[in-house]
């Protein structure tokens, strides 16, 4: 039997390591192109565009001939639980979206018609957990489309067919009761993927894997090991993790990320000494090592659920200044140094709060903490769990340098308990206390969608709601803003003045992203349409009638006439 | 030696098909085994406590509506149900409900049945 020799072994591997490689690399130059956003047409990654902006440079249609917005096609994913969470994304004229129960889907984007589905085989160990069954957005880069799944793995899909390419199983979802629910950011040769944690008493992470066969790369532990900082054994319950997509700076080789909540959600004084690091903060992260280069606690020792987990952090540059705009679950915005982490500025985009006296704009320190700390009695802090703002985006516009955003103006009456967190046979929820929504001193509550300066918050206009919004905003080159709201309108907005210019009833709410692609010449205007979300469960306490809202889940795509 | 046979079967047959008549009825899998003998009487005040408990230590300001009141999930004040139902319904769930089965062990889920119960006569606000 012949022997392999050293050499030949070393020379046969070689070669196989230079395929794969020069493969990879072959695919990476227009992977990398697309994904750095030099095709208007597209919409290839979950805010667009690493930068955050949820911005399509696309203008055929305008502010003159939008009211011949007409449906162009419809696309049900037909699994209508929590409704329809998700951004669609467009590359070179494929719709690739991702529905409740993972599953995903590849449409023609100018007529809708299926080109392909994946409905993966999901681990009963789902219908247990609290996170689930939605899931924000897939990613697309080296031919392959990207997802976390409910049940802890991470898959590859052959763009073109859909077949798995590869899946990995990340987390121990049976023991931790984590999941992904956010769209990966694929970033060099990685994809990024941030998981849930922050109700769980566990330590949430952020990972990244090999784009090409889904190895692990890194992974970032949200809670950092520090007796300081988390007292006693709380660390080991401690949550936080990276549920939603974050941002990147090409230029710095920077990820930045939000990080979940502390666990228990509230502390009755004692349950987490310290402050908690790095839950409630931006990370920036080595996009090549996961090594952390800077981070900022926005809400230390976070008291009211207000997480930094909302990924949108705007990249933008003011001044020669190289900015990261990031809002916080608080209703707070925190403008940053995106090379240090230093406070440049903080702005509320509410009016309505209690839970600080003020956030000094200098330092970003929080002034006069009002936090829930007696047990079993109720105490009234604003703004209510859901935030001043929810997980959904905003959009912001470089050629009007508006920041078009929702924000929320509603109370709660919070309720701290002490819990023991569970752990065995799987971790249970860490909360700590419950909570009920209550309007506002003096008045009903209500939201709004804003067109601000997103660094120092000055406001252009505004429009009301009713009922708080919680989908996100797209702006276009057309110089239009739409935003789905909860009673299922979709609105088209000028976004110099605010004055409404067209509307859609889908028939039922929005949570989900809308998007503007091309095909063929041809601006489409893609709006996912269904309602649902935990924090949904919170409205009926202020409005009884939202409890019968219809929920559903479908992608409305518009045209010109 | 037949006769206490089939009196047995006719007995088994007699307490099983309501319950499971009554679970199938609203529309849920057959309860488990442990689901028809609660631990303790349904009216202990310790246990409707301690269900009140865990009841709020699990979500239910996004679910439920603290202490059952009004939210996206069913309204449970001033509602009568089974407890076989109840114990059912926590045990399985029912999407986006999570099934508590195997998070909680038989004992707790028939705490929260046993607050659950309690509130059959509390009113809405």
């Amino acid at each position: 039997m012949r022997k392999w020799r050293p050499f030949h072994l070393a020379t046969l591997l070689s070669a196989l390591v230079s395929l794969v490689a020069g493969s990879l690399a072959g695919a990476q130059s227009p992977g990398l192109s697309r994904l750095q956003n030099d095709d208007p047409n597209n919409w290839p990654m979950y805010h667009r565009s690493y930068d955050s902006f949820r911005f399509s440079p696309l203008s055929q249609i305008n502010k003159d001939n939008v009211k011949n917005l007409t449906v162009a096609w419809v696309h049900q994913p037909g699994a209508i639980v929590q409704g329809l969470e998700s951004t669609p994304l467009v590359v070179d004229g494929v719709m690739y979206y991702i529905a409740s129960y993972n599953r995903v889907f590849a449409l023609d984007g100018a007529t809708g018609k299926e080109l392909w589905h994946f409905y993966p085989k999901l681990d009963p160990v789902v219908n247990t957990l609290f996170f689930q069954p939605y899931n924000r957005g897939v990613a697309v880069g080296y031919g392959r489309v990207y997802f976390g799944s409910l049940d802890g793995r991470v898959f590859a899909l052959d763009q073109k067919t859909g077949k798995v390419v590869w899946e990995k199983q990340i987390l121990e979802t049976k023991k931790c009761s984590c999941n992904f629910t956010g769209a990966p950011l694929v970033v060099k040769d990685k994809v990024i993927f941030g998981q849930t944690a922050g109700e769980l008493p566990i330590q949430g992470k952020i990972w990244a894997v090999m784009a090409a066969t889904g190895e692990r790369a890194w992974e970032f532990n949200t809670i950092k090991e520090d007796q300081k900082s988390w007292g006693g054994d709380s660390g080991k319950f401690g949550g936080g993790g990276g549920w939603m997509t974050g941002s990147y700076d090409p230029a710095l080789n920077l990820i930045y990320w939000g990080t979940g909540n502390p666990a228990p959600d509230y502390d009755w004084g004692g349950a987490r000494p310290g402050d908690n690091l790095y839950t409630s903060s931006v990370v920036a992260l080595d996009a090549d090592t996961g090594q952390l280069k800077w981070y900022y606690q926005e809400i230390p020792h976070d008291d009211w659920d207000y997480d930094s987990g909302l990924g949108e952090s705007l990249v933008l540059d003011r001044d020669g200044k190289k900015l990261l705009v990031h809002q916080n679950k608080s209703g707070f915005v925190f403008v940053l140094d995106r090379t240090n982490g230093k406070v440049q500025n903080v702005w509320p985009m509410i009016h309505t709060y209690n839970f600080v006296k003020s956030i000094d704009p200098k330092t970003g320190e929080l002034i006069g903490r009002n936090p829930p700390r007696e047990v079993g009695k109720p105490k009234f802090i604003c703004p209510w769990i859901a935030g001043g703002r929810s997980w959904n985006s905003g959009s912001y516009n470089p050629k009007t340098k508006l920041w078009y955003n929702t924000a929320m103006e509603a109370c709660e009456e919070v309720t701290v308990e002490k819990q023991t967190p569970t752990t065995e046979p799987a971790a249970g929820l860490f909360f700590g206390g419950d909570q009920v929504a209550k309007h506002p001193p003096g008045g009903e509550a209500y939201g709004h969608l804003d067109a601000r300066d997103p660094v120092t918050g000055e406001r252009k206009w505004s429009i009301n709601y009713k009922y708080p919004p919680i989908g996100s905003v797209l702006s276009t080159g057309g110089g239009l803003v739409f935003h789905g709201d909860l009673e299922g309108v979709v609105h088209a907005y000028d976004g110099d003045t605010g004055e409404a210019l067209w509307h859609f009833r889908t028939g039922s709410g929005h949570r989900g992203g809308p998007i503007s692609y091309s095909v063929n010449g041809k601006q489409y205007i893609a709006v996912p349409s269904g309602l649902g979300s935990l924090v949904l469960g919170l409205y009926p306490a202020l409005w009884p009638e939202v409890e019968d809202f219809p929920s559903g889940a479908a992608v409305f795509v518009f045209t010109l006439k | 030696m037949r006769a206490p046979i089939v009196l047995l079967v006719i007995m088994t047959v007699a307490l099983t098909v309501p319950i499971a008549v009554a679970v199938r009825a609203q529309g849920m899998r057959r309860p488990p085994p442990e689901a028809t003998t609660p631990p303790f009487p349904l009216d202990d005040p310790a246990a409707i406590e301690e269900g009140a408990k865990r009841f709020s230590a699990t979500c239910t300001g996004y679910c439920h509506g603290r202490e059952g009141r009004v939210s996206r999930a069913p309204t449970l004040r001033g509602k009568t149900y089974e407890p076989a139902y109840l114990y059912a319904r926590i045990a399985n769930g029912q999407p986006p409900m999570p099934a508590f089965q195997t998070i909680l062990p038989p004992e707790e889920i028939w705490k929260l049945v046993a607050y659950i119960m309690s509130l059959s006569t509390a009113t809405k606000d």
